[in-house]
């Protein structure tokens, strides 16, 4: 009745009443709406792609980053061919992140989610077990690399002295090339755990107790509910998880950079970016080629990843 | 199937004061028999069921399903089934997955999981939806899969805990007596938790009245309308609730405006047995009645008129002492008074006035 009425006594005509609700926005809304949407686009499209563009397009040149633009020369793919076949530091630095890619996936993810589930049992002063896990988040990788610098000291570090093996025979845990880089995974790990932990807590927190009930009452133990029940309903957490960590074992470089400026055993691909577009030789496009390559990898694994979420996802 | 019964069952949520969410409940329920477990919120009714399902502890007194003494068994260990109030619909499992889930874990064969799953999807009108996913229903169908899920499993009780709570209107009646006829064919013991006084009163072979954790009544729908144990049954059980006053009492009734409606004498002399000054006199709005001019009757001024069709609610002031108290009226539909009018109401019949204790409410007709 009401609706009826009103639409009868409206004084605008049908044909302009349209347009009027599609720009039902005054002045200042608009102003204010432009400024909220453009200010943001305007920085991501000039912090992020034009540097992401810029490097693919400096990746098929060479210049040393010195003189004026005219210096930059075109070279077509041969940085890449390069890169591939006569780069002594290429391949160890992808397998190194290789390594690191599977170690995080492997231990800091699993560990993570046994802390979660811990915790998530109403233990008393979970509160402080939370913090204490979550505390090397929040550290900056550089400072983890820093304290564990000082853990894995030869003479004086806590975990040869814990080992009791300071004084008799001594490990160099980040001097030996053959075992640092594991070494170093630990610290990156232990850092990696509490940000999984924190996931897969908020996940298990919003997570509808009366699931479990359900799955006890059908008969279920609790390896059996949290196996077939609770894990699959985290799915999203799982997919965030992984996402991240496949991030993370890609981009890591302020660690060992801050232990042995990723040298030694400890070369990571964004190492060699570095060492090549800041570093002394200062091959701005070698270096571009390099960080291209990374990216193709990162966009590689995360695009597969998203399409066969999504798929299954509509499917159901 | 069984019957269930609870011997003195008290759940105490610690704090200061610790909280006697249950207490003392002792409630038989026959085997095939549909319960139903009433109150307002915080009446403990929810808890009571869970601690029958093992998903709440019981600090005092035991717990029976059939013969054998439940109270330290794991849920999984009671042989009953439960609809959760939000379904409890395993996400990533289409409709089938859900319904054989239990019998799956007890590692029956698949074949037979599949038949059994089929046919309890034709009783409940879900075959086409085995395939699916719970996000993929509505409400009113994953209310089905819930109930099947518990169908499936043949336990020997069913507990339902406000399973109709999240579906319209329309829906809650139509399902109310689904529930209600198919555990009439499956004749399997059934307990059934809600706030709802008209699904208690629809559903129930029996209704059990809790408040602040104490059972207040427990008995037929007829006999909780008919013969409320006390105020508090009275003011619950029955829409609109009846009209509850207390009002001086005089030697030959109860004073109301300036008259006195009378009342049986059994009820009067239970009350001057008891040395009471003032009772709590309960008329429900269906035996008041609009009276003539003539009639000696209560004065009553019309504040709103509800019309319902067959029938309608005066609601109007009455004074009573130095106050003025609500009354609720039902008169027929077809002649309702106009709103500010002053009519005069009276009680249909003395037999239908209820008489409670002031104090206690507890009820002193018998």
């Amino acid at each position: 009745m009401t609706v009826l009425q009103t639409s009868r006594t409206d004084p605008t005509p049908p044909a302009r009443k349209g347009r009027r609700r599609a720009t039902a926005l005054s002045g200042t809304d608009r102003i204010v709406l432009l400024l909220m949407v453009g200010v943001p686009t305007l920085l991501h499209v000039a912090l992020v792609w034009v540097p992401t563009l810029s490097s693919v397009l400096l990746s098929f040149t060479s210049w040393d980053g010195i003189g004026d633009l005219d210096q930059i020369t075109f070279v077509g793919t041969r940085n890449y061919v390069d890169i591939f076949t006569a780069y002594p530091r290429f391949w160890p630095a992808v397998q190194h992140n290789l390594i690191w890619l599977a170690f995080l996936i492997l231990l800091p993810t699993s560990f993570g989610l046994l802390l979660a589930v811990l915790l998530d049992r109403q233990l008393k002063f979970t509160r402080i077990y939370q913090s204490v896990l979550y505390l090397p988040v929040v550290l900056a990788l550089a400072m983890v690399g820093f304290i564990w610098q000082l853990m894995y000291e030869p003479n004086l570090g806590l975990v040869n002295n814990v080992l009791g093996i300071a004084q008799s025979s001594p490990v160099d845990w980040l001097g030996d090339s053959d075992i640092n880089i594991y070494a170093v995974l630990i610290a990156a790990g232990w850092k990696h755990t509490g940000y999984v932990m924190l996931l897969y807590l908020a996940g298990l927190k919003s997570f509808d107790p009366s699931l479990k009930e359900a799955a006890a009452l059908d008969g279920a133990n609790g390896w059996q509910t949290f196996w077939k029940v609770t894990f699959p309903v985290l799915k999203p957490i799982n997919v965030i998880v992984l996402v991240i960590t496949v991030i993370e074992g890609l981009r890591a470089f302020d660690i060992v950079y801050a232990i042995n400026r990723g040298r030694n055993g400890l070369e990571l691909v964004s190492v060699l970016i570095t060492d090549n577009i800041i570093g002394e030789s200062s091959r701005i496009g070698w270096g571009s080629a390099l960080a291209v390559i990374l990216l193709v990898i990162s966009l590689g694994f995360i695009i597969t990843y998203l399409v066969q979420v999504f798929r299954r996802e509509e499917r159901t | 199937m069984a019957e269930v019964s609870y011997v003195g069952a008290s759940r105490v949520f610690a704090g200061s004061p610790p909280v006697r969410a249950v207490d003392q409940l002792d409630l038989d329920v026959a085997d095939g028999e549909f319960l139903v477990l009433v109150g307002p919120s915080g009446s403990g009714k929810s808890t009571a069921l869970r601690m029958l399902a093992g998903l709440e502890d019981v600090d005092e007194g035991t717990i029976q399903i059939g013969s054998k003494d439940v109270t330290n068994v794991p849920p999984k260990g009671r042989d009953i089934a439960m609809v959760f109030q939000s379904y409890a619909l395993y996400p990533h499992m289409t409709v089938a997955e859900n319904m054989g889930f239990a019998l799956k874990l007890r590692g029956t064969p698949k074949t037979q999981i599949k038949e059994k799953v089929a046919e309890a999807a034709a009783m409940l009108d879900l075959t086409k939806y085995l395939d699916r996913k719970p996000k993929a229903l509505s409400g009113g169908q994953r209310q089905r899969v819930a109930m099947g899920r518990a169908i499936v499993r043949e336990p020997s009780v069913f507990l339902m805990d406000e399973p109709l709570s999240n579906l319209d209107a329309k829906l809650r009646v139509e399902t109310r007596a689904n529930i209600a006829a198919l555990q009439q064919r499956l004749g399997t013991t059934t307990i059934y938790v809600t706030h709802d006084q008209v699904e208690a009163m629809t559903m129930g072979h029996r209704v059990a009245v809790l408040k602040d954790g104490i059972l207040q009544q427990c008995d037929t729908p007829r006999a909780l309308y008919d013969k409320p144990a006390n105020a508090f049954v009275a003011g619950f059980i029955g829409s609109p609730a009846m009209n509850l006053k207390t009002v001086p009492l005089a030697p030959e009734g109860a004073r109301l405006d300036g008259i006195v409606v009378p009342l049986e004498r059994t009820a009067l002399s239970a009350a001057q047995s008891a040395g009471l000054s003032s009772v709590t006199f309960g008329v429900r709005p269906e035996s008041l009645r609009l009276a003539s001019v003539e009639e000696e009757g209560i004065d009553m001024t019309v504040e709103l008129v509800e019309e319902l069709g067959a029938d309608a609610l005066v609601h109007g002031a009455v004074k009573i002492g130095d106050g003025s108290e609500r009354f609720v009226v039902r008169v027929d539909g077809r002649t309702p008074p106009q709103l500010g009018q002053n009519v005069k109401i009276a009680v249909r019949d003395a037999s239908e006035v209820h008489l409670f204790h002031p104090e206690t409410g507890e009820r002193l007709t018998d």
